[in-house]
């Protein structure tokens, strides 16, 4: 069965370096194209389903706004 | 929440770290390794001098810390390991911090094999005050104090560090994230001296007049320019490759 992740990316937190969006092997991450309040463009995992949880994003994230965790039981979609 | 987010201290974040800023990454390695290790917090104390890395530790580790002056933190950390042998004590700081102004701090603990584990934080020259050169900026490097190129050629602290007595010495970059946090578990389980020589980004300084200031491009380019001390090869360290593995 095809393992399933959830990533949480906090916002408030995120300096946009943009790291993530380039280590990601299966370039899970899109960038938005409107800066938000706080004059960046936000990163958000558009293409969640793609995720092999490898912890690139994770690890490599300097300031720690990226969480990427298995979904335990995840019922697989068809 | 992933459990070594117990050692990070997150009502200081964001941190005061650039965007992109390899620091970040080494903080979470050492709080990785805390983890694992399943260290007591009541009995771990931090020591840090001045610079960007000096902050790795205080205020973003939840632990004990003491955020000394610049260059002298080995030496409060000796202090600190003679009064309580019983503690686990750990230094963090830059490349300026410990190599320049706190060098002989360094080479002289080691040639004690004092039991605390060093880590450097080494982005190849003074991020703090606005990128000058350090004693282990590559020769050739553009620094703010060497605008046509750098004459002078670097100490191989992590080889430095090992002729002097240390027990445990260990070279990895950011871009080697596991071995990294392996390396700093090796370190801190190790009697006697340990150092890690961790190569750190700044994209901000270093990054923008030598790689690139792009904090991928610049991960990137550390991965490429390693190589693995097994590996090794007669030319690899006069091509100026980054030699990473245990010493
Ligand atoms: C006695 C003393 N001399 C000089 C300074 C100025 N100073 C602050 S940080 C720094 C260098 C920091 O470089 P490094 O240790 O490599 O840390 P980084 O900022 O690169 O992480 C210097 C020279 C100081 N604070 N105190
Ligand atoms: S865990 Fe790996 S595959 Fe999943 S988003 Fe992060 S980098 Fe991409
Ligand atoms: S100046 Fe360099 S070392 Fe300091 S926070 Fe910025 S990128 Fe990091
Ligand atoms: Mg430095």
């Amino acid at each position: 069965m095809k393992k399933r992740f959830d990533i949480e990316i906090n916002h408030d937190w995120c300096k946009a370096c943009y790291i993530c969006v380039k280590v990601c092997p299966r370039s899970v991450f899109d960038i938005a194209e409107k800066e938000s309040h706080r004059g960046f463009k936000e990163v958000t995992p558009a293409r969640i389903d793609d995720c092999i949880g490898c912890l690139m994003c994770e690890n490599l994230c300097p300031d720690f706004a990226i969480e990427v965790e298995e979904i335990e039981n995840a019922v697989e979609q068809n | 929440m992933k459990t070594y987010m117990e050692w990070i201290r997150t009502e200081f974040f964001p941190t005061a770290f650039c965007p992109g800023c390899g620091h970040g990454i080494i903080l979470r390695a050492i709080a990785k390794a805390c983890d694992e290790l399943e260290l007591d917090r009541d009995n771990v104390v931090f020591v840090s001098g001045i610079g960007c890395s000096g902050w790795i530790p205080s205020p973003y580790i939840k632990a004990d810390s003491i955020h000394t002056t610049h260059g002298r933190a080995i030496a409060f950390a000796t202090g600190v390991k003679l009064a309580r042998p019983d503690f686990t004590v750990i230094v963090v700081g830059g490349d300026g911090d410990l190599a320049s102004i706190g060098g002989n701090h360094l080479i002289h603990a080691a040639r004690r094999n004092i039991d605390i584990t060093c880590i450097m934080a080494d982005n190849n020259n003074y991020g703090m005050t606005g990128g000058q050169y350090s004693p282990t900026t590559p020769k050739g490097s553009k620094t703010s104090t060497s605008r046509k190129g750098l004459s002078e050629a670097p100490f191989d602290v992590a080889k430095l560090v090992k002729s002097a007595g240390a027990s445990f010495v260990a070279r990895y970059t950011v871009a080697h994230f596991p071995q990294l946090v392996n390396s700093i578990k090796k370190a801190i389980s190790t009697e006697g001296f340990s150092f890690v020589q961790a190569i750190s980004t700044c994209p901000t300084h270093f990054g923008r007049r030598n790689v690139t200031q792009d904090p991928y491009e610049f991960i990137d380019y550390l991965k490429r320019n390693s190589v693995n001390i097994k590996n090794i090869t007669s030319s690899a360290e006069s091509m100026g490759k980054i030699i990473i593995g245990e010493f």
